[in-house]
């Protein structure tokens, strides 16, 4: 499952979710991405996402198949928030369902990767001394 | 006409997001001169993020662009 959305995501409900995808899934390994409020030295007030969202829909589901198949897990969920996005609020969040807990590390640490690499998705930061891309 | 999209810094700076031209069987080369005519911008995008073309990413300039194709002019990622 990809999602690009710009509301909120419920972390609890998506390990739920992937425990239900199979009797055998023994592993539950996530990654949650949160607004943070200091960088590269500037103290940030708030962050604003731009997705190219047909071509991020794509590169994450290629990303995700790649992960399935590359660490031989159960099942990738990536969700991907866009627009404004708080401090201490969830940006990225990658779930992987695996039998065993070492490929679902691998698949998770792949996945996040291979994102901030491929996927066509931009991060401003607003800040007091004014906004950046960065 | 090709549709050209323009993100995140790329659009700022150049002001608009989607462009239309009446186009058809350019190369991304000859593309990048027809859009700096008017937005000189556009050479230093190339240079310094990405093409896409059809949401792929391409890195010869001597790809054909077709009537029907999305051109993107990309800065570097930063999601996740």
């Amino acid at each position: 499952m990809i999602k690009i959305q710009r509301e909120d995501f419920s972390v609890e409900d998506l390990v739920e979710e992937m425990k239900r995808r199979s009797k055998n899934i023994g592993a539950v390994v996530t990654f949650l991405g949160v607004a943070r409020e200091f960088s590269r030295g500037r103290e940030v007030l708030e962050l604003e996402y731009e997705v190219y969202e047909d071509m991020a829909v794509e590169t994450l589901e290629e990303i995700r198949r790649e992960a399935i198949e590359k660490f031989d897990v159960t099942d990738v969920f990536i969700v991907h928030r866009y627009g404004r996005i708080g401090i201490n609020e969830n940006i990225v969040l990658i779930v992987v369902g695996a039998v065993h807990r070492k490929e679902a590390f691998e698949a998770c640490m792949f996945c996040i990767d291979e994102i901030k690499r491929r996927a066509p998705i931009w991060k401003k930061e607003k800040t007091k001394e004014g906004e950046f891309w960065v | 006409m090709p549709i050209i999209k323009f993100f995140a810094k790329f659009r700022e700076e150049i002001g608009f997001g989607v462009l239309r031209l009446d186009i058809d069987n350019l190369s991304l080369n000859e593309l990048i001169e027809v859009l700096a005519r008017d937005y000189p911008k556009v050479r230093d995008f190339v240079k310094e993020g990405f093409l896409a073309v059809n949401r792929r990413i391409v890195r010869d300039t001597n790809t054909i662009v077709k009537r029907d194709d999305e051109v993107a002019f990309l800065p570097k990622f930063s999601g996740g």
